[in-house]
Parts: C-alpha cells; structure tokens; sequence
C-alpha cells in the first residue's frame, strides 16, 4: 500500500519536559487518522510539526516519498484547519477562498469558478460577498475547510476543527467532513480531544498519552480491545475494579480469571458497561440498584456490590422491572485484565474448576 | 413611578459632569470664538483672521507647525510600530527586558524630561563634553531637538497602543496566511497591516492631537521663530495682550484638530459597518 505521508522518529520536547518522543506513523492515501489524548499529550505537536508550525528537534516528515522536514509552513503541500479564529476578519468570504490562488496569479475566472466549486462542497453558495463576522461559528468552520481544500492539499490538517462549536453543528460538520472526504479522496489527520468524535470519524486511531502512541488502532479494535490501562481509561465508559492476584489467579465474584504473569500484584479489571448484565441466573456478585440515568433509548444503571459501584447500560423497555434500592444479582460477561498499564491475557474458569485448580497445589 | 424616579436619577447623575462640561469647556470655547471675531472696541471684525492667515510671520508658523508635527508623527508610527511588532513577534529575553522598560517615559514628568534632555543635548552639554562640542550638530534650540522630545513624549503610549493591537491579532491568523503560501512580505502587508490600520489611525490621532497644540517642549528646546502655534498663541496672549489674535489661533488650531477627528471618526464607522 502505498504511504501518502510518513513520520519517522519524530521527537521534539519542550523546556516544561512535555512534547513527544520518537513518534512513528504511517497514513495511508484515503486515509483519516485521528490523533487522540488529553490535553498536552503531544497531538497538536505533531500536527504541528507536519504543518511545519512547529521545527522538532529530531525526527524526518516524508510527503509522497519527499521528505518535507526542511520546507516551510508556505511550502509544504499541507493545509491546515485550526480549532478556531481561522478566517482572516477583514477580507469578505470570497477574498478569503481566492486569497491563495491570487498568490499564484491564477486567472480571475480559474478563481471564481474554484471559489463557486468550493462553496458548493460545503453547502455555502452566495456567501462570497459576506465578512467572517457575519457568518455563524459553523459556517466558519466550513469556510475554513472549504479555503484549505482549495489549495489541493496532499495531507489535510485539521487541529480541534469542532471543539468550539455546540454538539449538534459538531455531529453535522462531521458527517458533511466524512463525506466530503469520500468524495475527495483526501488523506486527513485529525486532532481530537474527544473520544466520541475520534471512533465516529477516523479510519484510524492514534490514542496518545504523555507524549507516546499508546495504541493506534482501528476504532473498533480500540474499543473491543483497548492495550493499555490508560486507553481503556480513555475511550468509552468502563468499570474500574482494583484486584489482588494470587498466583496469577483473579477472583472476580463467583467467576475466576488466569492472568498471565501478574503473580502475586495487583491488577486493574476493566469491564465495559455494556459486559454487564442484571441477572437472576447465576450471578457473578449480587448489589442493589443505587441509580438510574435516562440517556435516551437506553439507561444508565449504577449497582452497588461488593466490588463498589458498577455501572451498566440497561434498554428502555428492560427498565421497567427494575427500581432504586432493588436487590439484583449482575453477571460479568467479560473483563480485562491491567497490570502495569499493560493488557494482561485471561482466560475464564468456572468456580468448580478454581477448587480443583486450588486442590492440586 | 419607579421608571419616572429611574430617569431622574439617571439625570441626576449625569448632571455634575454635564455642568462641568458647560462651565469648564463649551462656555470658554464660545467666549473664545466670540473674542477672535472682535476688535479691541468689541466690535465684529474679520482682522483677526486676516492677520493670523496673511502674516508672513505667522504664516511661519503654521507651515513650521505642520512639518514638526507631521515629521514628529511619522516618525514615531514608524518607531513604534516597529518596536510594538518586534515585542509581539519575538520571544527573545531581549524583547521580554524591552517589552518592560518602554513605557518609563510615561512615569516621567515633562518638565523634569525636557530639562534632562537639554542637560544631555544642549551643545555645550554631557554629550559635547564627550565628543568635543564641535563635534556636537545642535539639538536644543532646534526643530531636531523638538522632534527628539516629542519622540519620547509619543513613543511609549503609541507603542502600546499598537501592541495591544497586534497582540489581538491571533497566532492562527498569520500561521493560516503562511499555510496558504504567503511569505513575509505578504502577511504583514495584506494581514498585519490591515489588522492594526484602525488602531495605527487613532495612534495617529492622538500623537497629532498632542504634537501640534504642544506647549512646554517648543517653548523650552525650540528656537524663537519660527514657532509652534501654542508657543505663538502664548505670546500674542500674554506678551503682545492681543486677545482677538491669540483667540483666531486656537479657532484654527482647533479646527485643523477637527479635521483629523473627522477624518477618524469617518473611518471608524466605515469599518463599523463590517466587523
């Protein structure tokens, strides 16, 4: 397959200690990848640095086989969308498209027609004459995206693009971004602080922590199989249960688990709302029901055990038999195993099978 | 009730400053109006005019007022904006050191700063004994020296005007401009400049206001004539006692300052009108 841009032992660190250190990524032609983490993980640097805002200390950008480290910001074959105060206030919606083919003296008719087919992409038609002040947060936005598209980007950069707007403009600008990608072929990198937005949008995932890669993923793996402690932290809801290991074994209520090598430490046991169950058959652990959240077609519960709270993910028409204060037993389908911030393999055994396992030592 | 006892009060607030305004500002400047259309029997007459506007002298003076003050305002534009870009663009510890030492002159009395730069100028001064007075171009007594103290009586505030103005302008702004192919030379002619023109207009604004009716800097540095208008002003008020004439030199002063208010006023609300 072949790489439309490469990052090669990208390491910049700031005086503060922060920065990223030894960054390696591939992105394909086509390709939207997210680079997702809290603030201060080293994701805008990166961006940054492919920009050509940002020199890194160390560490080669190669752009279509080019290597690109050594141009400036006016020379790359980059464009960028920043997080917000992207357009240039004094020049009108139209100056602001043609401001770049103007600099490469393109005919005033190439331009217009460039500026019409731009403003049809992202559904603004008839806004030439208008001033950036005039037009709503949204709109901006996508003016924005519509100026970087026109300089015919190799790899789009897009730095926070929808944090700043309100929920429901941020879910449409997503989906018109998707398809403009589609449309366009562009390969992206996107920058998001937001896990949501990350797994509706990206071909791949980035999650970075402290200036490392921590997983890179598509968003189903990240979300099935997060590989560190932090990433399963990080991306959608989870329980948190810290346990003792004896011997390597992981006594979860009435379920046991085998851990790889954890011996005697503790580890974290992470279980996804949706891996747990309210059950009469069985149970894992009984608890009381302490919460119930509406979220829509579905329902937040928190249960009180042994373990602390759990929370899980109940369907509405599943609600009505459950109240506040009511006695349930849970069932835990599945559960990850963290030591050291690392993915440790289990595998499940019945209670029987513990006692004999017990037995033989 | 409320909304009737509401407006006087509101009145009643306004009034101090109003009354003030009628005693301390609008009722001199009507009198001095009044005086520069009329002789010394009180009767109308245009001579006033006619004198500050033919006389050889005073036509001097305006000419030499203008040149001080339009030589004065270029140049500190020129300096300050300079110096506001360098604190905004640059990162240096230089610049930081800067960035806090600008605006001393600020803290300086006048009076204390004209003396001290006479001290230091006058060509028999500290820097004569230094490199000899003849080698010493003279400053005081000389429209060079009043150019050099208006300098440092503008610098500092046109300089933070104009860094307040640049540092509005967000990093994106340009870092967008660069990313679109812009070089230096284009960012700070099609965005910076733009960017900070309304602000470099009322910089603009307030050092011709201050330079072309100052007093104290031309009447201690400048030579006897030509004058400053305010230096001339003075005389025709308190040496020659020519009421009608010093009177006919504020109504223009005054006017010429109209103008440049009109002028920025009429630009300000042109660009109201987009952003």
């Amino acid at each position: 397959m072949h790489m439309q841009l490469e990052i090669k032992g990208l390491t910049n660190i700031y005086k503060t200690g922060e920065g990223i250190r030894n960054i390696h990524l591939q992105v394909k032609k086509g390709e939207l990848l997210t680079l997702l983490g809290p603030s201060g993980c080293g994701k805008t640097t990166i961006l940054r640095s492919v920009g050509g805002f940002v020199t890194p200390q160390e560490g080669q950008i190669i752009i279509d086989n080019e290597d690109i480290s050594k141009y400036s910001p006016e020379k790359r074959p980059t464009a960028m969308v920043f997080q917000s105060y992207n357009l240039w206030p004094h020049m009108d919606i139209y100056n602001n498209l043609a401001f770049s083919m103007k600099l490469k003296k393109m005919k005033k008719e190439a331009i217009n027609e460039r500026v019409q087919w731009a403003l049809k992409l992202v559904h603004l038609d008839g806004m030439e004459k208008k001033f950036p002040s005039e037009l709503s947060g949204g709109q901006q936005q996508r003016i924005a995206l519509a100026r970087a598209l026109l300089l015919d980007p190799q790899v789009l950069l897009l730095d926070e693009p929808f944090s700043a707007l309100d929920a429901k403009l941020r879910h449409e600008l997503r989906e018109q971004l998707r398809e403009i990608q589609a449309i366009q072929k562009l390969t992206m990198i996107f920058v998001t602080h937001d896990q949501e937005e990350a797994l509706a949008i990206s071909d791949r995932i980035a999650v970075m922590n402290k200036g490392k890669i921590e997983q890179l993923d598509a968003p189903k793996e990240i979300y099935n199989s997060p590989k560190t402690y932090f990433v399963a932290n990080f991306i959608g809801k989870m329980n948190f249960i810290e346990l003792q290991a004896q011997d390597g074994i992981v006594q979860l209520g009435n379920s046991s688990f085998e851990v790889a090598d954890v011996g005697n430490s503790k580890v974290q046991t992470a279980i996804r709302l949706e891996d747990i169950e309210i059950t009469d058959v069985d149970p894992d652990v009984n608890g009381i029901i302490k919460k119930i959240m509406m979220l829509g077609h579905y329902a937040e519960v928190t249960i009180q055990t042994e373990f602390g709270l759990l929370k899980t993910f109940i369907e509405k028409r599943k609600l009505e038999t459950l109240s506040v204060e009511q006695h349930v037993g849970v069932c835990i389908k599945a559960a990850r195993f963290y030591g050291n911030n690392e993915l440790k393999s289990n595998i499940k055994r019945s209670s029987t099978h513990v006692k004999e396992f017990e037995a033989a030592y | 009730m409320i909304a009737k006892k509401q407006k006087l009060l509101g009145i009643a607030m306004v009034l101090p400053s109003f009354l003030s305004l009628i005693i301390l500002v609008v009722w001199p400047v009507f009198i001095s109006i009044k005086q520069s259309f009329q002789n010394e029997e009180n009767q109308f007459t245009w001579d006033n005019y006619k004198y500050v506007l033919t006389d050889p002298m005073m036509v001097n003076n305006f000419k030499y007022t203008m040149l001080v003050t339009l030589i004065s305002c270029v140049l500190v534009l020129i300096i300050s904006y300079a110096l506001a870009a360098y604190l905004r663009f640059s990162n240096s510890w230089f610049s930081k050191v800067i960035s806090r030492l600008y605006f001393i002159p600020m803290f300086i009395p006048g009076i204390i700063a004209i003396y001290g730069f006479i001290n230091m100028y006058r060509d028999n001064g500290w820097i004569a004994r230094f490199i000899g007075s003849e080698n010493m171009p003279s400053f005081v007594y000389d429209i060079k020296g009043l150019v050099l103290m208006n300098l440092w009586f503008n610098i500092p505030f046109t300089t933070m005007l104009l860094l307040s103005a640049l540092s509005a302008i967000p990093g994106s702004v340009i870092e967008s401009a660069r990313d679109v192919g812009a070089k230096k030379l284009t960012i700070f002619f099609k965005f910076i400049l733009p960017l900070s023109y309304n602000t470099l207009l009322v910089a603009l604004t307030f050092a011709f206001m201050g330079i072309v009716g100052s007093f104290t800097a031309p009447y201690l540095i400048d030579k006897n004539a030509p004058q400053m208008l305010g230096v001339s002003m003075q005389q025709h008020f308190s040496v020659y006692h020519e009421l009608g004439q010093s009177s006919s030199i504020a109504v223009i002063l005054f006017l010429m300052c109209a103008v440049v208010g009109f002028i920025y006023i009429k630009n300000m609300m042109k660009n109201e009108s987009h952003s």
